[in-house]
């Protein structure tokens, strides 16, 4: 206890987690960007990732048999990709059920909150029939062994590969967003879609294509978080609401606030459940740093925005 | 789709993309306003999809060639493979394909699949046939009524209107409804006699007291379940020195801790809707953060072992007893006598609720749910009003968890945020506008799960429920969440 490996050891904890939590905030972000709405069932797409992973992890790589390191890694990466395109397709499909008719029809804000409530509850209910209702665990890839010490502290391969892999996909994201042509649509929609529109950005387009963006990064989350924990149907509930605390934490809106959102938030609970709280509490943490922020800043860390609209 | 929903969209302001009437050109929207006028029977929609005379998305591009025809199908197609993994059997985890495989082939799937296809020629003709169904509706109409009334305004519109004239003295509908409530539970087995009390009068109550917070002061409180559980921890502290690990130092009488966890919970929605309700922070994010709160309590009800008793539960909150006159009357395992505690709660609550509404504090709420700024204006004190609608929900729930305590076994998993978001089901699906819809969607919405409770697995209720919020939602969204001033937000046709 406090010795340089233990915290070492906590820091890698938090930051694998920060970066899972970050791939979440940024959909929760970015649809909140666009739409000035939060999408509730945004933690059942991460879940139906999660399954869109596990399962092409199964097809390709059946069970008991070992890979080697580079087989390892394209599965994982199979995993990834896999879990991505179910996380799009959720979200796709989440964003023509839940939101455009609602959009359409010129709803009150409080009933997309309803209606995306509504979706969670339709999907988890469904993946919990056709997957069963218990945990599933995912065969890595990797043998169990440390493949690297910082600092005192070891690195198993999964947790090195979880790192990596929602690194890149966050840089991935954040420069797509900061330099690509469609960003640059998001950012003006977010700013002003009246504008937008008048300046010829396919408003609706841009929509899509956000929740398709939230959807493969918080996809491709969920079959690494099943790679490091379990796939379950309910998985998402928890993570979801963490990747919202992230969120809110950076300021919705706002990217690069939620990636340092994510990774605040997942330091805090690896440290914070280690010295403050016993682990069954760690959950508690997230709900109390959420409430801390919207007391002292309601707009958030790094965020502008948030408070502005009414 | 709304009537007038120009209107209401301009009001709503970024929610409502205003960007969607300029991309999908003026003609178009025009020509939608007349349809409007002209009182177009709103055609129902399939669930999920856009109704065929709305719009054209920009994304569907000139959205009138084969594309759109092409488009509609595959969205048929789409909801009858769900309908169809819906009703079919599960799979499980080792192999997932089971259920599918078993919904898809065979009888279920090609019912499926000739549903869809028939709901997408219907959807296809039906720009052809609107007319003369349209005509056809009218005669039919006007023969029945025989009233010499025009159908120029549609069938839609005239079925309506005779509701208007015949004004039926107020309180009529109540008495009814009270009668059949009263008489319902004589009628039927002790099954269902159960099932009204624990998931009929329950979420009734629950709901009507959701309705004060979501449909009078627009909170929408996502962990409604969470005081719920604090409301019946606490009746279990106060009233059974046994039940939990953790001892109240003096107990107190079982119907004394209804109003004591009132108290309880009362003060925890003014904890936690002071700080949250008096910035203006987004009322999207507070209710997410209601809802990790509701998730909290049922984290802290598990983990807390040493106070709550944890996962294993509360036994042996002792049962109410009234002494009345000399008279002794003690609750026992019949649910009749809850069943009509709780009626008699719900009928306090909606009583209560409908002078408030009429009241200066209801009229203030209801102003600044409408437009905040400028009721504040006006001398409303918009954040207080909220903080007190929240409470006073709170309260209500915690009222519910007392009684429920008192009632029988429960475990922190009684309390999940499934069962807020059931609440939240039931109190949409009987409509957010009207005082009684809450208890009206209770019963129907419990009644149906009762009655087909043999056909679909209790876990699986919950992809109907979350179903048809999403339609409900879909369909007539400022219908069933406030917008405007005075309970239902009902905008007249044409106007």
């Amino acid at each position: 206890m406090g010795s340089g490996g233990q915290a070492a050891r906590l820091a890698v904890d938090g930051l694998t987690a920060g970066a899972l939590y970050a791939l979440i905030a940024l959909g929760y972000t970015l649809v909140y960007g666009v739409l000035r709405l939060v999408n509730l069932a945004h933690g059942e797409v991460f879940m139906l990732g999660a399954f869109g992973g596990l399962y092409a992890v199964r097809t390709v790589l059946p069970a008991g048999a070992d890979a080697g390191l580079l087989a390892g890694v394209g599965i994982v990466a199979a995993g990834i990709v896999a879990g991505g395109l179910a996380g799009a397709l959720a979200a796709l499909g989440l964003e023509r059920a839940a939101f455009r008719p609602l959009r359409r029809r010129g709803a009150p804000r409080l009933a997309y909150l309803a209606s995306a409530a509504g979706a969670s509850m339709f999907a988890v209910s469904l993946a919990g029939k056709e997957f069963g209702r218990r945990d599933v665990p995912v065969a890595g890839p990797f043998p169990d062994e440390t493949v690297l010490s910082v600092a005192g502290a070891s690195v198993s391969a999964e947790a090195l590969t979880v790192v990596l892999a929602a690194v890149c996909l966050l840089v991935a994201a954040e420069r797509l967003v900061a330099a690509s042509r469609l960003g640059r649509s998001i950012r003006a929609v977010a700013q002003d879609p009246e504008c937008a529109t008048l300046l010829g950005v396919d408003v609706e387009r841009v929509v899509v294509a956000t929740f398709v963006l939230g959807g493969v990064l918080a996809g491709a989350g969920g079959f690494l978080y099943a790679m490091t924990f379990h796939a379950s149907y309910a998985m998402g509930f928890v993570p979801g609401i963490k990747g919202c605390t992230a969120a809110v934490l950076g300021g919705l809106g706002n990217v690069r606030g939620a990636l340092a959102g994510g990774l605040l938030l997942g330091l805090a609970e690896s440290f914070g459940g280690h010295y403050l709280l016993t682990g069954t509490y760690q959950d508690a943490l997230a709900v109390a740093v959420l409430f801390t922020v919207l007391l002292v800043r309601p707009s958030g860390l790094l965020g502008d925005r948030a408070g502005r609209l009414a | 789709m709304t009537r007038g929903s120009p209107a209401r969209g301009a009001a709503n302001g970024h929610a409502n993309d205003p960007a969607h009437g300029f991309a999908s050109g003026l003609p178009t929207v025009a020509d939608r306003l007349a349809e409007l006028r002209a009182g177009a029977p709103p055609p129902v929609p399939p669930p999920r999809r856009a109704a065929p005379a709305d719009a054209t998305s920009p994304t569907a591009g000139d959205g009138t060639g084969p594309g759109r025809g092409w488009r509609r199908l595959g969205g048929c197609l789409v909801l009858g493979l769900l309908a169809a993994l819906v009703t079919g059997p599960s799979g499980n985890a080792d192999r997932p394909l089971d259920g599918a495989r078993g919904a898809l082939l065979g009888a279920r799937g090609t019912l499926a699949l000739a549903v869809a296809l028939l709901a997408w020629a219907g959807l296809t003709c039906w720009p052809r046939l609107r007319g003369p169904a349209r005509l056809l509706a009218a005669r039919l109409v006007e023969r029945a009524a025989d009233g010499p009334a025009g159908a120029q305004n549609g069938w839609w519109s005239r079925r309506r209107r005779p509701r208007h004239r015949r004004r039926r003295p107020p309180g009529g509908g109540y008495l009814l409804a009270l009668a059949v409530a009263v008489a319902a539970p004589l009628l039927v087995s002790t099954t269902a006699r159960q099932a009204m009390v624990n998931d009929v009068a329950l979420y009734g109550l629950l709901a009507v007291g959701l309705s004060i917070a979501a449909g009078r002061a627009g909170v929408l409180d996502l962990g409604y379940a969470g005081y719920c559980a604090v409301g019946a921890y606490a009746a279990a502290y106060l009233c059974a020195p046994g039940a939990m690990p953790w001892r109240a130092p003096v107990t107190i009488p079982s119907l004394l801790a209804l109003p004591a966890a009132m108290a309880v919970t009362a003060v925890l929605g003014l904890v936690l809707g002071a700080p949250l309700l008096r910035r203006r922070a987004d009322p999207l994010v507070v209710a997410v953060l209601l809802l990790s709160f509701g998730g909290l309590v049922q984290l802290l009800a598990n983990g807390a072992a040493g106070v709550t008793g944890g996962a294993g539960g509360v036994f042996g909150v002792p049962r109410p007893s009234v002494r009345i006159a000399g008279a002794r009357y003690a609750f026992g395992l019949d649910p009749l006598p809850y069943y009509y505690l709780l009626l008699g709660l719900t009928v306090l609550l909606v009583a209560g609720l409908a002078g408030w509404d009429r009241s200066r504090g209801g009229l203030a709420c209801a102003a600044a749910r409408a437009d905040e700024a400028a009721a504040e204006a006006l001398g409303v004190r918009a954040a207080r009003t909220r903080v007190l609608a929240l409470a006073a929900g709170a309260a209500v729930s915690g009222l519910v968890g007392a009684v429920f305590a008192t009632k029988q076994f429960f475990n922190p998993q009684t309390f999940s945020p499934q069962a807020s978001m059931l609440v939240l089901t039931v109190l949409v699906a009987g409509g957010l506008g009207s005082r009684l819809g809450a208890v009206v969607g209770a019963a129907v919405l419990q009644g149906l799960a009762f009655a087909l409770r043999d056909h679909v697995a209790a876990g699986d209720r919950f992809l109907y429920f979350g179903a048809l919020v999403m339609v409900l939602m879909a369909w007539r969204p400022a219908r069933l969440l406030p917008a405007g001033i005075g309970g239902p937000a009902r905008p007249r046709p044409g106007s």
